[in-house]
């Protein structure tokens, strides 16, 4: 009877938080963090019908037979493990069979032609990014020129001439609605790019070039959180997504350029 | 002399299924109350980063301190406490006592297999006081974190070395275990005692061997290789070109997607060796509580069936951010929807059984009531993290990990909790306290939720898991009061565990006594 | 009770059981092989040290001599054979490729067993220790022919 009572109550409860929660995703950024988030409604309403259905037919059953005192009820009934063994394989199957095309959309989609390529390298504990300069080419890298003091985290060879205009950051700047592909990659052990608001993670493998590609549309600052376990300064391990408006963003590009060709005038000299 | 022999014989070295399944239900308790306390410890340190505590270096608890205990909690709970409790312990003990056999078909080879286990878990231990502290790369060792060695981290060396050799012994023991339950099984049977007359908890330890025989079977393989890796310079695991704390590595052309690929082959499957006799169990305890039998007997058999085969077809969905192919993970979505239908059948069946009995509202009922419904609330989300678009997402969230304590965690540990409320008075001729039982159980059965739900929430704000702390981020300092709400209910309901220690250990030289078959069951165990 | 005239049914299935998990693991390190020659682009192959083809035949003499009935040659055999393994061993660097180092660790766990079949020749029933023994020889074959075909290029 308590029991019953319990259980209904925590139903009643788990919806209650649902139907009011305090705690939920940020707002979406991007097409397919939109489409992300009405894939999970869809997905929670089938799921919650399930969970309450499933939860106040538990407790109904204890509440209602908790002092039966009548011979022993049906012990199997085949035609009705038919219907729900049917019922459950076209309701699950079906959720991750309509759910596919957004997760096509983020992998197997081919990537726009003119999106901007950024390279990402995780080490333990920080994110770093490289975007190719005017050339629009990424220079020659080489493991043993790695020095992260002295800022050079992706080991550029900068005998490479693709490689003297390459830029390397701590934050990720993309500009706002046009399309971006990450190239992740990791130089020592296993991270993860996470931004919320882009409903997006994927790891960066050692030995692998993984390409991310999305269009992040609303111009602000989010974080990037690493969601791979990677060591001690796992929960440190973060960079900020900083989405500009398209002319801020050429803006921002150009005075790096020009920051280069000072420095690299400065060591000519 | 001869008598100190003798009481070795009985009661340590022994080769008696009844012994040697309450020497693994020790072990596994044990276990379970040391990985408890680790929880809590963990979860004092999320919500009070900088406590200051006492006997500890330097006072504070440090990442790779948090990250150590982590690890050992995962390790401990899977392994030592999950796989052994519900499997090693209940089954060495009823299995022979519900098909009529004498013992189990090797009783020598089932006394080196819980030494082997003993040993492991001595090992593992051993690895928290290895110079550098425990490994820190979790339960699933991950490499290059795990291959690496020292620099990588603390607890990275001769830490991790131990942890894989534990993990040997553990797989070595199970396989001789599974070995045994199947032969048992299969050709100890009393006469005219059909596979299809089993009690489903009999079905429950015998899916549950074959699944265990041909995963433990990968896992130690892989642990060699990753042994090798770390102390003989192969490349099985680790790419070229790895820069660790500014230390080129000499490794070339080894993936670590390898390793993913060979543990979740294993790590999948385990969690059905752990779920698959928890069913066994569950089911055996309703229908005996309902008075009625099992609804749906040979659907029950058959959905045990379904998990064991489809149970190896799935390990792909702990990958779908790894950088495995995307088709890949497209066809391991439609299979782990399709392993769900078998978990649905069972709890159809379940309710069905409940349907039209006559209750007998016990503690041991309880439990497994609360299992059902348990049962219910951590399976649902699985079917959010099966979908490879929404783990783009959850992956790696709190909402993971709320997920799998629900369903493979406190569900189980329910299923153990029924097994030993229900099995007590046939080992030990006395009934356990009710009062203590029953408070036992409505503080336990609030409480996993009270910890459990609001982790899916933490999980919907994206917070990462296995962060020792939650300082560095803005979105998750805002989720304080959530942690904090989780941390009290977790030491709340860890506290009320008290109440079974006393009870169980109470009850064995004070509890009233039991008749003989004193829940009235049908099945054999109780006709002796 | 019944349970005596059915145990050496029992110890079968054991044994069948045991060679069940132990395919499983190699078919695990098969399929690892198979994974890392794709993956890594650095695949080299191993070049098989004569001896092998020496303890082929002294592995499967041994099967011989055990169906007809001589197992104390078995068992010389079986050292021998561990013996020759040792040499092909001693010609093979595990870490200088991976064609070497999954060489090894393939003919390490097979030795471990061969171990575990000598042993079983006086501890266990004679008809389980000879089918253990002929299933290792098999294995052995299937190893030989997995490197002499395939992983030595």
């Amino acid at each position: 009877m308590l029991l019953a009572a319990l259980i209904w109550l925590v139903a009643i409860v788990v919806t209650g938080l649902f139907i009011a929660p305090r705690w939920w995703f940020p707002d979406p950024i991007s097409a397919h963090a939109r489409a992300f988030d009405a894939s999970f409604l869809t997905t929670l309403w089938v799921t919650g019908v399930i969970f309450v259905a499933a939860q106040i037919a538990l407790g109904w059953s204890i509440f209602r037979f908790r002092k039966n005192t009548a011979p022993a009820g049906s012990a199997g009934n085949d035609r009705l493990e038919l219907l729900w063994t049917g019922a459950a394989l076209v309701l699950f199957v079906g959720l991750a069979a309509v759910s596919t095309k957004i997760w096509a959309g983020v992998h197997l989609d081919p990537i726009a032609a003119d999106a901007l390529r950024i390279e990402a390298s995780g080490k333990q504990f920080a994110f770093n990014f490289r975007y190719a300069g005017k050339d629009g080419k990424f220079g020659r890298t080489n493991i043993k020129l790695i020095n992260d003091s002295t800022g050079n985290p992706f080991g550029i060879d900068y005998t490479d001439p693709a490689g003297r205009d390459d830029i390397a950051t701590a934050a990720l700047r993309v500009p706002s609605g046009k399309p971006v592909v990450l190239l992740l990659k990791s130089r020592d052990v296993i991270h993860n790019f996470f931004v919320r608001e882009l409903r997006l993670k994927q790891d960066l493998v050692p030995g692998m070039e993984i390409p991310l590609a999305f269009t992040a549309d609303k111009p602000g600052s989010y974080s990037i959180a690493c969601s791979e376990l990677c060591g001690l300064g796992h929960h440190q391990m973060q960079s900020q997504l900083i989405v500009l408006e398209p002319e801020e963003f050429e803006r921002w590009l150009n005075d790096m350029h020009d920051q280069l060709q000072v420095v690299t005038n400065a060591e000519a000299r | 002399m001869t008598e100190q022999r003798g009481w070795l014989r009985r009661y340590v070295f022994s080769t008696d299924h009844k012994v040697i399944g309450i020497q693994y239900f020790l072990l596994a308790l044990f276990s379970a109350v040391f990985g408890m306390l680790l929880s809590v410890a963990m979860r004092l340190h999320l919500v009070y980063p900088n406590a200051r505590i006492p006997f500890l270096e330097g006072g504070m608890m440090t990442p790779e301190f948090y990250l150590s205990m982590m690890t050992m909690h995962g390790t401990i709970m899977v392994f030592f406490v999950l796989t052994t409790a519900p499997q090693s312990g209940f089954g060495n003990y009823m299995i022979p006592l519900q098909i009529g056999a004498a013992d189990m078909a090797f009783p020598r080879l089932n006394m080196l297999s819980f030494w082997t286990t003993f040993a492991g878990l001595m090992v593992l231990l051993s690895s928290m006081l290895a110079r550098g502290g425990g490994p820190l790369s979790g339960w699933t060792a991950y490499p290059p974190l795990s291959a690496v060695g020292e620099v990588a981290g603390p607890g990275q060396g001769l830490g991790q070395d131990l942890w894989l050799v534990s993990i040997a012994l553990f797989s070595m023991a199970s396989l001789m275990g599974s070995i045994n339950f199947i032969a048992t099984l299969l050709d100890l049977r009393a006469p005219g005692l059909g596979l299809m007359q089993l009690p489903l908890s009999c079905w429950g330890w015998l899916s549950a061997a074959l699944v265990s025989l041909l995963a433990f079977a990968v896992l130690i393989p892989a642990g060699v290789l990753m042994l090798l890796d770390r102390n003989l310079g192969t490349s099985f695991f680790l790419p070229a070109g790895l820069v660790v704390s500014d230390r080129i590595l000499e490794h070339s052309g080894g993936s670590p997607i390898l390793w993913q690929h060979l543990f979740w082959f294993f790590g999948h499957p385990e969690v059905y060796i752990v779920i698959l006799p928890a069913m066994g169990i569950i089911s055996t305890v309703l229908a005996t509580m309902s008075r009625k039998p099992i609804f749906g007997y040979k659907a029950m058999v058959y959905a045990m069936l379904a998990i064991v085969v489809l149970g190896f077809l799935v390990w792909g969905h702990h990958m779908f951010v790894s950088g495995m192919s995307p088709y890949s993970g497209i066809a391991f979505s439609m299979i782990t929807m399709a392993v769900g239908v078998p978990s649905a059948i069972k709890t159809f069946n379940w309710i069905g059984t409940i349907w039209g009995g006559r209750l007998r509202l016990d503690t041991p009922m309880l439990f497994a009531l609360g299992f059902v419904s348990l049962f219910v609330s951590g399976g649902i989300t699985g079917i959010f993290l099966g979908q490879p678009s929404i783990d783009l997402y959850f992956h790696d969230t709190y909402f993971v990990v709320g997920h799998f304590h629900m369903i493979m965690g406190v569900a189980a540990i329910f299923a153990i909790f029924a097994g030993t409320y229900y099995w007590f008075p046939l080992m030990f001729g006395r009934f356990m306290n009710e009062p203590m039982g029953k408070f036992h159980f409505y503080v336990t059965f609030i409480g996993v939720y009270m910890i459990f739900v609001p982790m899916h929430f933490a999980g919907f704000a994206g917070n990462p898991r296995r962060y020792p702390d939650f300082q560095e981020f803005e979105f998750l300092n805002s989720l304080r009061s959530l942690h904090v709400f989780m941390t009290h209910s977790a030491i709340t309901t860890a506290a009320a565990q008290l109440v079974f220690l006393v009870n169980l250990f109470w009850s064995m030289r004070r509890g009233r006594t039991a008749s003989g078959n004193p829940w009235e069951a049908a099945t054999r165990e109780w006709q002796g | 009770m019944n349970g005596r005239a059915e145990i050496p049914r029992a110890s079968l299935t054991g044994l069948y059981a045991m060679a069940g998990a132990v395919t499983m693991a190699f078919m695990a390190l098969t399929s690892a092989m198979v994974v890392r020659r794709t993956l890594g682009g650095d695949w080299t192959g191993v070049p098989l040290p004569g001896v092998v083809f020496v303890n082929t035949a002294v592995i499967v003499l041994a099967s011989i001599a055990l169906e007809r009935g001589r197992t104390g040659l078995t068992a010389v055999l079986g050292v021998l054979f561990l013996g020759g393994q040792v040499l092909a061993w001693r010609e093979i660097a595990i870490a200088a490729g991976p064609g070497n180092s999954f060489f090894w660790v393939f003919t390490a766990l097979h030795a471990t067993h061969v171990t575990g079949a000598i042993a079983a020749l006086g501890l266990a029933r004679p008809a389980v220790a000879r089918i253990f023994w002929h299933f290792l020889t098999v294995l052995w074959i299937y190893l030989l022919l997995l490197f002499a075909l395939w992983g030595n290029r």
